[in-house]
């Protein structure tokens, strides 16, 4: 009797124990400030799940998911959707299925049963309310180019962008940017001459736009932006009105996930209207669901009817991740910009 | 081989079967095998369409991606056109494996393990390379093309291999093979529908003649209605000319019977009245002429009824066609000996002409003889008997020519005028001088003739009286045969 209990109380330890221990593995390519509200209402839905959540910088996710040091992570995300396309090109995320669709009319926030887009974060202008009190801001790309042009001691040295050469994000952006806009070269042209501040993240270029050391921010990841606009009345956030590019953040479960289940379900709780929900209430992240908006754009830009050119989740993107492309774009990228 | 007959015996029906339901069934049958037929080839034809859309893609997007490669520096310069990419989106769901090799064999840029050997063939400049393959774990077809480079500083070729995950094109091909599938089903389930419909209309007339034929007595004289229809036309046709026939014997026998019975009674009557007259006589001695009389008559009946029989006898057998091989001769002269042992009582004499040939027909050897026997009674009882100045003959000759044997009968008789040798023929028809015959005798040989295929003819005979002739066909077969009977 003694020992039956025993061994029952043991029983009863170890299934608690394993329950406790089931552990949901998430590298991102996301600030978990930006995302934490939406982690921790999983982990209400699914009390015995802990989430371990792993921060990286876009570019380092991908070498690490090409040449792991750590073990496999269940979930990868990432707003560097052509680093995504190619994870998955080379057979880096399993399938899963019935992840719910946030609006029938997106079939590019997905790529074929492997890579689901969750957000849709708008590639903005951000400027220094301060510096430009008694001008006019540039609301299109054409704006700003004659600006950089008429007005080049204005901005001189005082304006930043994403470092294409470092920055995963940064060069998806700048090469669809070419891809999208004729006259990306001249742009880039002229912030070369305004000897542009560039930078590898977000929260860097962000700061110095609200100490004022940057008076103007040139295509950045608008939730990161209008998050910190939102806490910060320095700073002002601009989507383009002509185009504006739309960076769809993604996730996929990894092919050696440990818990594949539940990282499809995690996902599925992405897309799910709870989840969508929680993105455009809390998050510093902007849903998929554009019906949502978001907390932080108190302008409602986001549902304006400016040009949004969300860049499609697909093959096309594995282009200017060739090494010879790569190379060509980022000397042309790095003389124009670094002059 | 063996097996295959058992199978077939099998098959052969022993029990009655419905024909409705056995065309049906092996319509059915026939349609599942051209099914099958069909669905190999279809599955084909999907496969090779999906695989030739599919193909194109593959080839417009790696002709577009080596538009991008070319020589700059000295180098080889590669610059991928984003429209590659973008045709290649038209399956949006598949992957994309790529590999560029410079002039050398030197790999350049893409994924540098894929499974497709980058060598060319000398054919291969005109003709891309499509090859399958697995490769991550699923299948990819791939596309090897090349390309000449002919700067000063770089000379050789460039090859791009190019692969996409088949996904859309399984797709494809499933989707065009179940359209198809479900076409050539449905088309099969009318043409079975229709089958259905067609056999019930083709067996309607079926159902129709039984009805027709059900609902009156087969004595009617009414014909079947006529119908419309050209193929059912000849069976109400036969139908109709079979019951007229069989109506016709049947009246023929009816007359016959209705015949039969008047002569049979008349002679009866004949008899019963001598009888009561032999009766009512007062004296206890019976006067012998009474009784002579009566014994003439009894003998008429006698000789009636047994001609009767006989004639029964022999359109019953002709009916039945039970014919063998005779020698006329053999016969002819047991039928004369008869005779002669007969009619040894009278003064009349016999004379035979035999042929110098043996003739052989096919016949009925007791029909045959009856009526000769009653050609010859009837010599005898019309001959010259009749007329006592004159001594009877009888003259029995025999003669054949290429194909048929003639026999024939004559008398000295007074003969049968011309005008009334047909009626002579018919059943009970007395004719000339004939007051106490039946009627029948030429009446039996006629159908005798008629139902050896033969003739029976009279005409008027060397002796003055009357020639009865059989011509009768002769056998065709050979003569050494067995005929001893």
């Amino acid at each position: 009797m003694h020992r039956l209990t025993v061994s029952l109380l043991s029983l009863f330890f170890m299934t608690n124990l394993f329950a406790d221990d089931t552990t949901l593995r998430i590298y991102s390519a996301t600030d978990i400030s930006a995302i934490r509200p939406a982690l921790q209402e999983f982990e209400s839905f699914y009390p015995n799940i802990t989430i371990s959540y792993q921060e990286f910088n876009t570019k380092e996710l991908f070498d690490e998911l090409l040449t792991p040091s750590l073990p496999s992570p269940d979930v990868v995300i990432s707003s560097a959707s052509d680093l995504q396309v190619k994870l998955v090109n080379d057979g880096l995320a399993q399938p899963i299925y019935d992840v719910p669709s946030a609006d029938s009319h997106q079939p590019w926030a997905q790529w074929t049963n492997e890579l689901f887009g969750f957000t849709y974060e708008p590639i903005v202008f951000v400027y220094n309310k301060e510096a430009f009190k008694d001008k006019p801001i540039p609301h299109t790309h054409e704006a700003l180019a004659e600006q950089l042009r008429e007005q080049a001691e204005f901005y001189q040295n005082r304006i930043g962008t994403y470092d294409a050469g470092s920055s995963g994000l940064g060069y998806l952006v700048a090469s669809q940017d070419e891809v999208t806009f004729s006259l990306t070269g001249r742009l880039q042209e002229s912030l070369g001459r305004a000897k542009a501040d560039i930078h590898c993240c977000s929260s860097i270029l962000l700061n110095r736009l609200t100490s004022g050391e940057l008076v103007f921010g040139y295509n950045l990841l608008g939730s990161y932006a209008m998050a910190k606009a939102a806490l910060n009345g320095r700073i002002g956030v601009i989507i383009p009105e002509d185009y504006a590019l739309v960076v769809v953040r993604s996730a996929f479960v990894h092919k050696n996930a440990a818990q594949p289940s539940i990282a499809a379900a995690f996902i599925k709780y992405l897309r799910s209207p709870a989840g969508q929900n929680t993105i455009a209430t809390k998050t510093a992240l902007m849903p998929l669901d554009r019906q949502l908006g978001s907390h932080n754009d108190s302008d409602n830009q986001l549902q304006k009817s400016t040009n949004f050119h969300p860049i499609r989740l697909g093959p096309e993107l594995l282009l200017y991740l060739d090494q010879h492309k790569q190379m060509q774009f980022l000397n042309g990228w790095s003389q124009a910009v670094s002059h | 081989m063996s097996m295959i007959k058992a199978y077939l015996r099998q098959l052969r029906p022993t029990q009655s079967y419905s024909l409705r339901q056995r065309m049906l069934t092996r319509t059915a049958l026939f349609m599942c095998a051209v099914l099958a037929t069909l669905s190999v080839g279809v599955w084909h034809y999907a496969n090779t369409s999906a695989d030739y859309s599919y193909d194109r893609l593959l080839s417009s997007a790696s002709v577009t991606m080596l538009d991008g490669i070319n020589v700059a520096q000295d180098q080889v310069y590669i610059d991928l056109p984003y429209s590659a990419f973008e045709i290649l989106q038209l399956a949006p769901e598949d992957k994309i494996y790529y590999a560029i090799y410079g002039p050398n064999g030197d790999f350049l840029s893409g994924y540098s393990d894929l499974p497709i050997a980058p060598t060319a063939t000398q054919q291969e400049f005109e003709q891309p390379r499509y090859e399958l393959h697995t490769y991550k774990d699923q299948k990819v077809r791939f596309i090897a093309r090349h390309k000449r480079l002919s700067e000063r500083s770089v000379a050789g070729n460039v090859t791009i291999l190019l692969g996409q995950t088949t996904k859309a094109r399984d797709e494809q091909m499933r989707d065009t093979l179940y359209a198809a599938l479900t076409t050539l089903m449905v088309v099969m389930a009318l043409a079975l529908l229709v089958m259905w419909i067609a056999i019930n209309r083709a067996l309607s007339p079926l159902n129709w003649i039984s009805s027709q034929l059900v609902s009156r007595s087969p004595m009617e004289e009414e014909q079947l209605p006529a119908t419309r229809i050209l193929e059912v036309a000849p069976l109400t046709h036969a139908i109709n000319n079979y019951r007229q026939q069989w109506l016709g014997a049947l009246a023929a026998m009816r007359d016959f019977i209705a015949d039969a019975s008047h002569q049979i009674r008349t002679a009866q009557a004949t008899t019963k009245a001598q009888l009561e007259i032999a009766l009512s006589s007062k004296d206890d001695v019976i006067d012998k002429q009474i009784v002579s009389d009566i014994y003439q008559d009894h003998s008429k009946l006698t000789r009636l009824t047994n001609q009767l029989l006989v004639h029964a006898t022999i359109i019953h057998r002709g009916d039945r066609q039970e014919f063998s091989r005779l020698n006329v001769h053999t016969m002819l002269q047991e039928v004369i000996t008869h005779a002669v042992r007969d009619y040894a009582h009278t003064d009349i004499e016999f004379e035979y002409i035999p042929s110098s040939d043996n003739i052989i027909i096919l016949g009925d050897d007791i029909v045959l003889k009856e009526a000769l026997r009653n050609v010859i009674d009837n010599a005898v009882v019309h001959g010259a008997t009749s007329h006592s100045e004159r001594h009877g003959v009888i003259r029995i000759s025999l003669e054949r020519s290429e194909s048929i044997g003639y026999l024939q009968i004559e008398d000295n008789g007074p003969g049968i005028p011309k005008e009334q040798r047909s009626r002579a023929l018919e059943r009970f028809a007395k004719v000339g001088g004939n007051a106490h015959g039946s009627g029948l005798g030429l009446a039996i040989a006629q159908s005798a003739a008629l139902a050896h295929h033969g003739q029976l003819t009279l005409s008027d005979g060397e002796l003055g009286g009357l020639a009865v002739c059989f011509s009768l066909p002769l056998s065709q077969e050979p003569s050494h045969a067995s005929f001893n009977r």
